[in-house]
């Protein structure tokens, strides 16, 4: 495991530095100016779909053959890499959460700092949920419009139910942030499961 | 104990089926699995590896299933023909990864392999030509004290002189008794300096899996006319190959008439006649 983890971090810094930069470049503009808190997502949003991104540069470059002459399994494999989407998706709610600090210190941020931050910690981790598995299933290309797809699919699905005026206050009272977030890591550890389980019968190479 | 026990391996695929493949690479052997492409040496290898799953048949490595392989994977020192490391990584960075990776890591045997390969420590791997490439993954394969190596094409893109170097230290490898290699090879000619056994893989099946000094000893080369060749039972010609000077043909020493004039077959010679034969 320390080993994947640590190709993943020599991965991450070399490979995905734009993506870093995006973030620092949001994370400026979060804390510089006023009416950009919608940025904050980004930063926990962004890490967690690097999650995918990895999965796509593997599978091209054959380390997902590679890796399994390791002395590792394919669960260590598949729980490595949400270990490692998890500690990615942390840094970024640190990263939001240090912006949020810094907007209401500035008096730019109005609603509870923690909510706000435990939405955006919830979107984080729902993102890879989906995304991983379909990913191990039908490959990180395919995997991603699927997702695409499964999103529209749900909005299409609300707007239905709900009528053409759907708006946050017609979510259900018991639905807080909190009870959000952990719907959402309950999710996460389903999807662990589920990718482990898929990429236990897969056949690789 | 066998280092690798195959039993009766199954694998189909639209066009292509590995059909009930027997092999056994004895402990402290040394088996060269030859066949052309599309034989199915990738596909025995990877079943092998548990990457992909066999339709029927038995697979025991160092004395598990393959479904426990990654209780011996500690032991075993594995190149596949496309070498899949990390392409951001340079050899540094690969070696402190397998250094995490392995329990048993030599890095002393690393540091000489990488020298003895003319490996650069610094350059990435996707910057490294194929031959690196390949070298940089025998030397990881070499580096962990491993008792079992299986090998896949991993003399193919080589320079001559490397290829060399490569069979040399394998070659080492195996004077201790407790080694052992599977090895796939195109390049006949470092199986025959290598190996103990010889399997011949075609279409899928496996028609030759013999010593490879018994299938010396087994075989020689007529060179002749063809009235000639025509003399001799017609079972113990293997294959022909007629020319405006001659007829060469593959003969089994027993079923050839006593004195017949036969000299040594190379095994390159007999697996090209043999394929020859079987089209």
């Amino acid at each position: 495991m320390r080993a994947l983890l640590r190709k993943d971090l020599y991965t991450a810094v070399i490979s995905l530095r734009s993506v870093f930069l995006i973030m620092a470049v949001f994370s400026a503009v979060t804390i510089f100016v006023p009416n950009t808190g919608f940025y904050i997502p980004y930063l926990v949003v962004l890490p967690g779909t690097l999650a995918s991104t990895l999965i796509n540069l593997e599978t091209r470059e054959k380390w997902n053959v590679c890796a399994l002459t390791l002395p590792v399994s394919r669960r260590t494999v598949v729980t490595e890499r949400y270990v490692c989407t998890l500690l990615m998706v942390l840094c970024g709610a640190l990263l939001g959460g240090v912006c949020l600090a810094l907007r209401a210190l500035r008096g730019f941020e109005s609603a509870d700092i923690f909510e706000s931050l435990a939405m955006c910690l919830a979107a984080g981790l729902l993102v890879p949920s989906i995304i991983v598995p379909m990913a191990y299933k039908f490959g990180a290309d395919k995997g991603r419009y699927l997702v695409m797809f499964v999103i529209i699919g749900v909005m299409i699905g609300l707007m239905t139910i709900t009528g053409e005026d759907f708006r946050m206050s017609t979510v259900p009272v018991w639905l807080s942030p909190w009870t959000l977030l952990l719907l959402c890591g309950a999710l996460f550890a389903a999807s662990w499961g589920v990718s482990a389980a898929i990429y236990e019968k897969k056949e690789i190479g | 104990m066998n280092a690798i026990e195959i039993k009766g391996l199954t694998k189909r695929y639209p066009g292509f089926t590995l059909d009930h493949v027997d092999l056994t690479v004895p402990g402290g052997c040394v088996v060269g699995l030859i066949g052309e492409n599309g034989a199915g040496k990738t596909t025995l290898i990877r079943l092998l590896l548990d990457l992909i799953r066999p339709d029927s048949g038995e697979i025991s490595v160092l004395g598990r299933p393959t479904a426990e392989l990654a209780a011996v994977k500690e032991e075993l020192g594995i190149v596949l023909d496309e070498p899949g490391l990390p392409a951001a990584l340079n050899a540094r960075q690969l070696g402190k990864m397998l250094r995490d990776a392995y329990r048993s890591w030599d890095e002393s045997a690393w540091e000489d392999c990488l020298r003895r390969f003319s490996i650069p420590a610094d350059r990435k791997f996707a910057e490294l030509s194929n031959g690196t490439k390949m070298k940089l993954s025998l030397a990881a394969a070499l580096s962990h004290n491993a008792r079992l190596l299986i090998l896949d094409e991993a003399t193919s893109g080589l320079d001559p002189v490397v290829r060399d170097e490569v069979v040399d230290i394998l070659m080492e490898f195996t004077r201790d008794e407790g080694h052992s290699i599977l090895i796939s090879s195109h390049i006949v000619s470092d199986l025959e300096k290598l190996c103990d056994y010889i399997a011949f893989l075609h279409k899928g099946k496996l028609i030759v899996f013999e010593e490879k000094d018994v299938l010396a000893s087994e075989y020689g080369l007529f060179r002749g006319t063809a009235e000639e060749l025509a003399a001799l039972p017609a079972e113990a010609v293997l294959h022909r190959v007629e020319t405006p000077y001659g007829v060469t043909a593959a003969v089994r020493r027993d079923a050839a008439a006593a004195g017949t004039a036969l000299s040594p077959v190379s095994i390159e010679e007999l697996f090209v006649m043999m394929a020859k034969e079987m089209k």
